[in-house]
């Protein structure tokens, strides 16, 4: 599902050139659950943000599907992101005025889903994950956990090929951290292949393999 | 289409959970809206002059210039004969024509039964008038409503002084206490919008002989004369018969002094300032600079929006990155920021019609209009409402719109968006504009403030307090004679004088001759019939020679006086030169025997002209006799009156008793400047506002950014007054560069407006020195009190911002 080969990410300012990816080379299967792992500064976050097309490499090649994406334009990238990609964040990002549903909902409209199409997908992912009694809620109005869970929602309802997750128990108990996994680990049952930063090896123990990274490269041993 | 109602929805929670920051943005825009919603209602109406007329488009109103060498005057009327005349003469030319005389008489009295009342707006007029013009007649036919002699047609609000709720048509009213008037029909009040109103019209023929006489006389124009071109003919085609015209019938001194011209029916409201208009006129210079003042703060109100939302950016970044993150591309961002923008302008709208209803009473006041809440309700005002608040949304959301929707998802996700650096110059140089918009807008409030308390204040060259004036008319001569002969036994009257026409108005000219003339030509000047104590009455000073003379063996009303101009025009360069010198009229001749020193006779608009001061023949005396003027003595005005209107019940009964103070009258000539200094002040004022809103906002947006590097600085040693003066020291620059801008653009404005007055206040730097330290005190004041917060934040929790 995705091919890198030596992909680079440079920031540069006047003064000084700040290497976030070095030349990395791998591939990630259809279905598979992969962690990248590393210390903080390493580039993972970087690497997620590139994968999901929110960011573009300096240099290297991206085939997403077999398809060449890093010299995309930003409206091609937007739309492989409607379609094919989900995100789950640490910090959640859920938008503050739009209750539970709407939230779920969002990138749906995006894509032009018709409306009782749309009711019915919510509904479905709404019960699944036990929020149905919430959906009314604006975000404010709930724990961490249920955040995450709508964020996590949020990310499937467009049955899309890809979850990319940064650290989606950062900021979660481990009682609510293990949810999330097992949540995770369902989907990804279900045929999702999953891309997840953590630093933490239990959430890695999900997993089938680990990317361990350092300094913007990948690295073979652990730390 | 869903997008659009989620757009929407967002738009409206968004509006709902940043409470202060929508109350902010709302009440500036809406208050801009407003106030550009009474201009707009104020220009309309002022343009909507004399348009309710169906043949307004090819009705014209004929005019006279009469002048040699510069002198003479420019007149709104012409003579009696000329308007049968061109019907005569041209018919392939004009299709009808219609007249209004009124003795140039302001007044004239109406009695019914015990009623009676001096009334303005009393014409002669043709027959025809009712078909020419639509005033609208409620009772009565158009064609046959002023067919017979000795009818008049009344408006609906004078009849029912006069009548109550009985049917007025039949009755009969006495003219000026000697003319029986039948009235034969009802017409509706003539709307403000036109440029003379009307309270009967009577028709011509009835006066008989007097009328009969005139119809010969090319020399007195006191005729307002309204013609109607055929359909397809130009003003340019009728005028260009004018000339030959003129050698027709004018008699051989004028042919080459008279000029006829056409003024649009439509445009004399906004551009006509002749001589002897029929009603002062508006001024279509007040409209482009009320214009110009809307359009100002539509400016510093959009500048405060836009402002507002981009210094939002940092807490609208993320939800931007999110929205990309979740598939949104960004011109679905720029639409959704966009019905943002105009969502949140025709919210203003609203409000904007909600705040003008509820000031609409103190703007009529401002403004003296009578606008309504169905006025403000028409159609096209809310429309021309809603399409602004619509635009302004657009135009002020256009550049947030491109900027938020430019955050990079990957970026602003981890709160790397900074609110000062990128395209900060923008924001800085809108919040110039308005600084600068605003410093002109004050620094003219002030000018304008200044030049109409100089035009108020100023000496004219005569004493214009404690004058009071007593319009008389001929037929009134047996009352007001007893009468005036008491008044100057009363211990309270100074003095006392006679004019035929009052300081503060256009004077009619009469023609002369002097030395180095041809014989036969003839210069037209101001003149004035008066009395021996005039110069008395007027405290006016003579420069050589000596006044009018009681005493004087011989009829001295064939001396004149005249003034310090006069004497220039005759080519004198010292008084005592002119004494003696003979002016020729067609009458005879007169003798100048004093030089007045130059007084203020018309407006301080005006530059001082000729005048020439004289005395009626003894058999012309009640002829030239219009006014009484008295000099009071200074106290209290009430009982004087009351004394003065116990003369005349004694008197002169059979009329009412009318008076006015001259200095009344003569600050009545400044209405216009009044109301635009009353405008400019409110709308200044307004603009404050609004730019303190902006302020205030973003002043608490720049304090926010700021919160973290300010808790460093703190950290680091900064004491409270230091962090304060790191953020207002940006604020004072800008708004010094404001003033650096403002300066020649408002003095620019200023000039070219006093250039209107021939009196006028020197431009000093100090109204700008003025409106710039007010700024930079409101800059202080907005700012200070986020600045004051920030300096007090401890400096752990202001690092624990982000």
């Amino acid at each position: 599902m995705i091919h890198v080969h030596q992909l680079n990410k440079v920031y540069r300012t006047d003064e000084i050139e700040t290497t976030a990816l070095d030349q990395l080379s791998f591939n990630i299967e259809e279905g598979e659950f992969v962690s990248v792992m590393g210390p903080s500064g390493c580039g993972k976050s970087t690497l997620l943000n590139v994968l999901g097309l929110l960011d573009t490499p300096s240099g290297g090649q991206y085939f997403f599907n077999g398809q060449e994406v890093s010299t995309l334009n930003e409206k091609a990238r937007a739309n492989i992101r409607k379609q094919q990609l989900g995100f789950v964040f640490q910090s959640f990002n859920l938008i503050d005025e739009l209750n539970v549903y709407e939230n779920i909902e969002l990138p749906l409209i995006y894509q032009d889903v018709a409306a009782s199409d749309r009711a019915e997908r919510v509904r479905v992912l709404l019960e699944q994950m036990g929020l149905l009694h919430r959906k009314k809620h604006f975000p404010q109005q709930l724990s961490g956990g249920q955040q995450q869970r709508v964020a996590i929602a949020r990310a499937v309802v467009s049955h899309p090929h890809l979850i990319l997750a940064d650290e989606p128990t950062g900021n979660l108990d481990t009682k609510h951290g293990k949810e999330v996994m097992e949540l995770l680990k369902e989907l990804n049952e279900a045929g999702t292949t999953i891309v997840m930063v953590t630093h933490n090896p239990e959430d890695a123990a999900y997993s089938h393999r680990t990317i361990r990274m350092l300094d913007g490269a990948i690295v073979n041993h652990p730390f | 289409m869903k997008l659009f109602f989620n757009y929407l929805l967002f738009a409206w929670r968004n509006l709902r959970r940043q409470r202060l920051y929508s109350l902010i943005n709302l009440a500036g825009l809406a208050s801009g809206l407003a106030c550009a919603l009474f201009i707009f209602l104020y220009i309309s109406h002022e343009r909507s002059y004399d348009n309710f007329h169906r043949q307004a488009g090819q009705m014209y109103r004929l005019t006279n210039q009469l002048s040699l060498d510069g002198q003479g005057e420019n007149s709104s009327s012409c003579v009696l004969p000329a308007a049968p005349a061109i019907l005569n003469d041209y018919p392939h030319l004009v299709k009808s024509a219609v007249r209004f005389f009124n003795y140039q008489d302001a007044e004239h009295t109406l009695r019914y039964e015990d009623k009676m009342f001096n009334e303005t707006s009393l014409f002669f007029t043709d027959s025809n008038v009712f078909e020419q013009f639509d005033f609208p007649l409620l009772k009565g036919e158009s064609s046959t409503v002023l067919s017979r002699p000795g009818t008049i047609v009344l408006t609906q609000s004078t009849a029912r002084k006069y009548f109550g709720d009985a049917d007025p048509v039949g009755k009969r009213v006495k003219f000026d206490g000697v003319i029986d008037l039948e009235v034969s029909g009802v017409m509706a009040d003539l709307p403000e919008n036109a440029h003379f109103h009307i309270n009967g019209l009577i028709p011509f023929f009835y006066q008989g002989g007097f009328y009969r006489n005139m119809l010969n006389n090319w020399v007195w124009n006191p005729c307002w004369t309204y013609i109607v071109l055929q359909p397809g003919v130009t003003s340019t085609q009728f005028l260009a018969e004018m000339p030959a015209f003129v050698q027709k019938y004018y008699p051989e001194h004028l042919k080459p002094q008279i000029v006829h011209e056409l003024q649009a029916l439509r445009d004399i409201h906004l551009t006509s300032s002749l001589d002897y208009e029929i009603e002062p006129n508006g001024d279509g210079a007040l409209l482009y600079i009320l214009g110009a003042i809307g359009l100002f703060i539509l400016i510093i109100a959009g500048i405060n929006f836009t402002n507002l939302a981009t210094s939002r950016a940092m807490y609208r970044a993320r939800e931007v990155g999110l929205r990309k993150v979740l598939g949104a591309d960004r011109s679905m961002l720029i639409q959704q920021f966009l019905l943002e923008s105009a969502l949140t302008g025709l919210l203003s709208s609203l409000f904007a019609l909600i705040l003008a209803w509820l000031t609409l009473p103190y703007f009529n006041e401002l403004a003296s209009k009578d606008f309504t809440w169905q006025i403000l309700t028409a159609p096209q005002n809310l429309g021309w409402l809603a399409g602004i608040g619509l635009l302004i949304g657009l135009v002020a959301g256009l550049y947030p719109a491109f900027y938020l929707s430019s955050f990079e998802p990957a970026l602003v996700l981890k709160g790397k968006v900074s609110n000062r650096g990128g395209h900060s110059w923008i924001r800085k140089s809108l919040v110039v504009a308005q600084f600068t918009v605003s410093v002109v807008l004050i620094a003219l409030t002030l000018l304008v403030g200044n030049q109409l308390k100089y035009l108020l204040d100023s000496s004219l060259g005569f004493d214009r307090e404690q004058v009071l004036v007593v319009p008389v008319r001929g037929p009134m001569a047996a009352s007001y004679i007893p009468f005036f002969e008491q008044v100057k036994q009363e211990d309270f009257v100074v003095s006392t004088t006679v004019m035929n026409d009052v300081f503060g108005k256009s004077h009619n000219t009469h023609e002369f001759n002097y030395e180095g003339m041809n014989p036969g030509e003839w210069k037209y000047f101001p003149c004035l019939y008066v009395d021996e104590n005039f110069l008395a009455t007027f405290k006016l000073q003579l420069l050589a020679g000596r006044n009018f003379d009681k005493t004087y063996v011989r009829d001295d009303s064939l001396a004149v006086l005249i003034n310090e101009v006069m004497m220039k025009e005759l080519g004198f360069s010292k008084p005592e030169d002119a004494l003696g010198k003979r002016l020729y009229t067609p009458f005879g001749h007169e003798r100048i025997v004093g030089v007045l020193k130059k007084f203020n006779y018309v407006s301080l608009t005006k530059p001082i002209g000729p005048m020439v001061f004289d005395l009626p023949a003894p058999n012309q005396k009640i002829l030239w006799t219009r006014n009484l003027v008295l000099r009071l003595k200074a106290g209290e005005l009430r009982p004087m009156l009351m004394q003065l209107e116990k003369l005349w019940q004694a008197h002169a009964n059979e009329y009412p008793f009318q008076w006015y103070m001259l200095d009344d009258k003569l600050d009545q000539q400044y209405r216009a400047q009044e109301v635009l200094s009353k405008l400019t002040n409110s709308f200044a004022v307004l603009a404050i506002f609004i730019a303190v809103l902006g302020l205030f906002a973003l002043a608490s947006f720049t304090a926010a950014s700021r919160t973290r590097e300010m808790g460093i600085r703190k950290v680091l040693g900064a004491s409270a007054w230091q962090i304060s003066w790191l953020v207002l020291r940006d604020f004072m620059s800008l708004a010094g560069l404001a003033v650096l801008i403002a300066l020649p653009l408002g003095w620019y404005a200023a000039e070219k407006w006093l250039a209107g007055f021939a009196f006028r206040i020197s431009v000093t730097p100090w109204p700008f020195v003025w409106s710039a330290l007010l700024l930079l005190l409101i800059v202080l004041l907005t700012s200070w009190y986020h600045l004051y917060k920030l300096s007090k934040t401890n400096p752990v929790t202001a690092l624990r911002h982000d």
